[in-house]
C-alpha cells in the first residue's frame, strides 16, 4: 500500500530573483527548502501510514539539488524517494510538470492515495495536484484541511472561503493539502541520520513512458511573460474634525475611490 | 585538510536550529526574566527527538555522534535564538552527564543510567567546586569514607549548574585525604539517596535559564557500585580526561554569536539615521566585520576540539583551553557590539540582545576561570 507525496523544491526566500531574459526563477546562490505545504502534505501521509500501515513514497521532479529535499522528507519519515531529473525536463509549466509526475507515479503503482501541498509558494499556481489527478483519471480533493480514510473511501474537508464542504471520494484518489491541516514533525537525530543513508532513486525520462513532445519546455504551452513586483503606494492624510465630519469625508474618500 | 561539513552535520544543524527557532526562542525572554529551566513538554519532545542522548551510544538508546557532530548541534541550537542559559543546562546535563560514565562507567553503570539520560528522564549535574575550592578544584575536602558497601558523604557543593533539578549528580570527594589530588574519587549520586539535599537556586545576573544552586551532603549513602572509575582516580582521571568536552560544551555559545551577528546585520540595515541605514556607516560596518572574524575563529578553534576529540588526539589541554578562552573573548565582543549597534534599543529586554550581555560571563567563569585557561596554556608551553 503506497502514499505517495509530491514534493517541490522552492527557494528558502522573499525576495526572489527573477532572470529579465528567460523570465524563470534565479535558483543559484538562493538556499532551497521543501515547499511549507509539502511539509504538511507529508506530515498527513506520515500519520495515515502510522493509523494504516503501508509506506510513504516522496516523488520531485526537479534538478540534482532538489535531492536535499528529498533528504529532509526521508528525514520526517518517508519510506523511499524518488528523484525525477533529466535536462529535458527543463522549463516545465503546470502541464508538462504534472504530466511527468503522472508517467512517474504510474510506475509506483498501486497507490492509495497522492498528496499535493495546496501551492507551491513560488509558482503558486495550485495548479499541478487537480491537473495531475486528471492525467491519472482520479478524483480530487484540492485545499484539504481534514480528512479520514475509511476502507476504500476518503471524506475530506476543504476550505473555501467563508464556508467549507465535506467531500467523499474512492480511493485511489488525490488530495491537495492545505497548511492548517497540521502541525509538520521535526526529523529526529536518527530519522536524519537514516535519511542520508538511505539510497533515492532516480529517473530520467527515459524510465518514464512519456511522450518527448510533452516534457519540459517543448511540453509546455504556458510562457511567463513578465514577472514584476506589484508597486504598493502609501498615502497618508491626517485630518482633524469631530466624529461625524470625519466620518463623513471618510465614506467620501472611500467611495470616491471606489473602495465602498 | 577537508573544512567542508558532512551531510549528517548539516542536516543535524538545520534540524536543531529549526526545533530551536520553534519551540526554545519564544520561551527565552520570559524564563530569562522568571529564572525558569525548559518546560518538562519541551524537554520530553528533545528527548523523543534524540536531543538528551546526542553523545550516548546508541545501544544505550543515544544518538551515537561524535564530538564533533555534538558541539554542531550545540551550537545550532544557539543559532536558533535559544536562551544560552537553557542551553548551558541541556549541554551539562546531556554532555558532562553521560561522557564520563561512556568513559569509566562499569557495563552496570551504563545499563543502568545511559538509557534514562537519553530518554530524558535523568537531568544531570557534574559537581567538582566547593565554597573554599574554586580555581584550585584539587583542593575540595567533601568526604567520602566507606563504609562495607556503601560510602558515607559529607560536604557541600557550590554553584552547580542544574543543582535545583538535578536527579543524577557526579559528585567528587576525598576518599583518601593523605593524597592531595589522587586520593579523590568520582561518585554517581541519585537525588534520592539519603542524605542528600539541595540549597535554594541562586539568583544570577546572567545565564538565569540555567538553574544554578549547592548541594548539600550530610551522611549521604552512596552504594560502593556507584564509584566511578577506581578510587583515588576522581580528579586525575575522570575529571581530567572530560576536560576536552568540557570546553567543547560550550560551543552553543558560538551558535549565539552567530544569532547575534544575524541579528545585528537585520537591525543595522534597517535601522535608519543620518537618512540612510546605519548600515552604511563605517563604524557600524566595521563591528559587524569583527564580530564576523571572531566568530569564524573560535568556531574553527571549536571544531578542532571536536576534531581532536574524534581522532583520540586527546589530551589537549592547550587547543582545548585556548579554544574556550578565544571564545569567551570574542562573546564578550559580540555581546557589547550587538547592545551598541542597537542603541537604546539594545539595552530593552524587548530585544535579544541584552541578555548575551549578562550570559557571556559564565564562559569567563565556569569551567575553569579566563585565568585559570590561560594558565593551563602557559603551563604547557612553558613546561616550568
Ligand atoms: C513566478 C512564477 C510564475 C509561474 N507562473 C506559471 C503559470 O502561470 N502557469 C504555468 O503553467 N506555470 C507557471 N510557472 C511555472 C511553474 O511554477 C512550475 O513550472 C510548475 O512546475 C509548478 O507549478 P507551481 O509552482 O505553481 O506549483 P503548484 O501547482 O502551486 O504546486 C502545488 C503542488 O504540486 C506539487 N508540485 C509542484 N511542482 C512539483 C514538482 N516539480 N515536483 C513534485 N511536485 C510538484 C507539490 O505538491 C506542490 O505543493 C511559474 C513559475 C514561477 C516561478
Ligand atoms: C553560573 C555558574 C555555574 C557553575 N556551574 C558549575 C558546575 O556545574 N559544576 C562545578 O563544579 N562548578 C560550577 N561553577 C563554579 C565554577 O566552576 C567556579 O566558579 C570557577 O571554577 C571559579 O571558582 P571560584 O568561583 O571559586 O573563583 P576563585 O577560584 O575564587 O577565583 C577568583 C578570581 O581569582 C582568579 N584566580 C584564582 N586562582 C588563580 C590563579 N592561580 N592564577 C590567576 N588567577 C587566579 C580567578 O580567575 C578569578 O578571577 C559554576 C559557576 C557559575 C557562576
Amino acid at each position: 500500500m503506497r502514499w505517495i507525496v509530491c514534493i517541490k523544491q522552492v527557494p528558502d526566500t522573499t525576495e526572489i530573483r527573477i532572470d529579465s531574459r528567460t523570465n524563470n526563477l534565479v535558483r543559484e546562490g538562493i538556499a532551497s527548502i521543501m515547499n511549507p505545504y509539502d511539509c504538511h502534505a507529508l506530515e498527513a501521509a506520515l500519520q495515515l501510514r502510522d493509523q494504516h500501515g503501508g509506506q510513504v513514497t516522496v516523488v520531485t521532479m526537479g534538478p540534482s539539488q532538489a535531492e536535499e529535499c528529498l533528504r529532509d522528507a526521508l528525514a520526517m519519515g518517508a519510506d523511499e524517494a524518488v528523484l525525477l531529473s533529466d535536462p529535458a525536463f527543463r522549463g516545465a509549466d503546470t502541464l508538462a510538470t504534472s504530466y511527468t509526475l503522472a508517467a512517474a507515479i504510474r510506475r509506483l503503482a498501486p497507490v492509495q492515495l497522492i498528496f499535493c501541498g495546496k501551492q507551491a509558494i513560488d509558482g503558486d499556481t495550485a495548479q499541478v495536484g487537480p491537473e495531475l489527478a486528471e492525467w491519472l483519471g482520479l478524483p480530487h480533493i484540492a485545499g484539504v484541511e481534514y480528512l479520514v480514510v475509511k476502507a476504500n473511501n476518503i471524506t475530506a474537508r476543504r476550505e473555501a472561503e467563508s464556508e467549507y464542504y465535506l467531500v467523499e471520494a474512492n480511493l485511489p484518489a488525490l488530495v491537495t493539502i492545505s497548511r492548517t491541516m497540521n502541525e509538520p514533525r521535526l526529523p529526529s537525530v536518527w530519522g536524519r541520520l537514516r535519511a542520508n543513508r538511505t539510497p533515492i532513486t532516480v529517473w530520467t525520462g527515459e524510465d518514464l513512458d512519456i511522450d518527448p513532445n510533452r516534457i519540459g519546455l517543448a511540453g509546455s504551452p504556458t510562457r511567463v511573460k513578465r514577472i514584476f513586483y506589484p508597486q504598493h503606494q502609501r498615502q497618508t492624510q491626517i485630518r482633524q474634525g469631530n466624529a461625524e465630519q470625519l466620518s463623513n469625508w471618510l465614506v467620501k474618500t472611500l467611495a470616491e475611490e471606489r473602495l465602498l | 585538510m577537508d573544512f567542508a561539513l558532512s551531510l549528517d552535520q548539516k542536516g543535524l544543524g538545520k534540524d536543531i536550529q529549526e526545533f530551536s527557532r520553534r519551540f526554545l526562542a519564544p520561551i527565552a525572554a520570559e524564563c530569562d526574566e522568571k529564572q525558569e529551566f525548559i518546560p518538562t513538554e519541551i524537554w520530553n519532545q528533545m528527548a523523543c527527538l534524540g536531543y538528551c542522548g546526542l553523545p550516548i551510544p546508541l545501544e544505550y538508546g543515544g544518538a551515537g555522534l561524535g564530538a564533533l557532530d555534538t558541539l554542531i548541534c550545540l551550537e545550532a541550537a544557539g543559532k536558533g535564538g535559544a536562551a544560552a542559559g537553557h542551553l548551558l543546562s541541556w549541554a551539562v546535563s546531556t554532555v558532562l552527564g553521560s561522557i564520563p560514565i561512556i568513559k569509566f562507567g562499569t557495563p552496570e553503570q551504563k545499563e543502568l543510567y545511559l538509557p534514562r539520560i537519553a530518554n530524558g528522564e535523568l537531568i544531570c549535574a557534574f559537581c567538582l567546586t566547593e565554597p573554599d575550592a574554586g580555581s584550585d578544584a584539587g583542593s575540595i575536602r567533601t568526604r567520602a569514607e566507606r563504609s562495607g558497601d556503601y560510602y558515607v558523604l559529607n560536604g557541600t557543593k557550590a554553584f552547580i549548574t542544574n543543582g535545583p533539578i538535578a536527579d543524577l549528580c557526579l559528585i567528587f570527594a576525598v576518599t583518601d585525604p593523605d593524597r592531595g589530588s589522587e586520593g579523590i574519587s568520582a561518585f554517581l549520586v541519585e537525588s534520592s539517596f539519603p542524605g542528600f539535599s539541595r540549597g535554594k537556586q541562586l539568583d544570577k545576573m546572567g545565564i538565569r535559564c540555567s538553574p544554578t544552586g549547592d548541594l548539600i551532603l550530610r551522611d549521604c549513602l552512596v552504594p560502593a557500585a556507584n564509584r566511578l572509575g577506581p578510587e583515588g582516580q576522581g580528579f586525575k582521571t575522570v575529571a581530567h580526561h572530560t576536560l576536552e568536552w568540557e570546553r567543547a560544551n560550550f560551543s552553543f555559545f558560538l551558535g549565539v554569536m552567530e544569532y547575534n551577528l544575524q541579528t545585528c546585520i537585520k537591525y543595522a540595515r534597517e535601522r535608519i539615521q543620518f537618512k540612510r541605514p546605519i548600515a552604511r556607516f563605517q563604524a557600524i560596518r566595521h563591528m559587524l566585520a569583527e564580530m564576523r572574524v571572531e566568530l569564524d575563529a573560535a568556531r574553527l578553534m571549536f571544531y578542532r576540539i571536536g576534531w581532536m576529540i574524534d581522532q583520540g588526539l586527546v589530551p589537549a589541554p592547550v587547543q582545548a583551553s585556548s579554544a574556550k578562552y578565544f571564545l569567551t573573548r570574542a562573546l564578550k565582543k559580540n555581546a557589547d557590539y550587538a547592545v551598541q549597534i542597537h542603541g537604546a534599543n539594545g539595552m530593552m529586554k524587548e530585544y535579544p540582545v541584552e541578555r548575551t550581555l549578562r550570559d557571556y560571563k559564565i564562559a569567563e567563569i565556569g569551567g575553569g576561570t579566563t585565568q585559570i585557561q590561560l594558565d593551563i596554556i602557559a603551563g604547557n608551553i612553558i613546561k616550568s
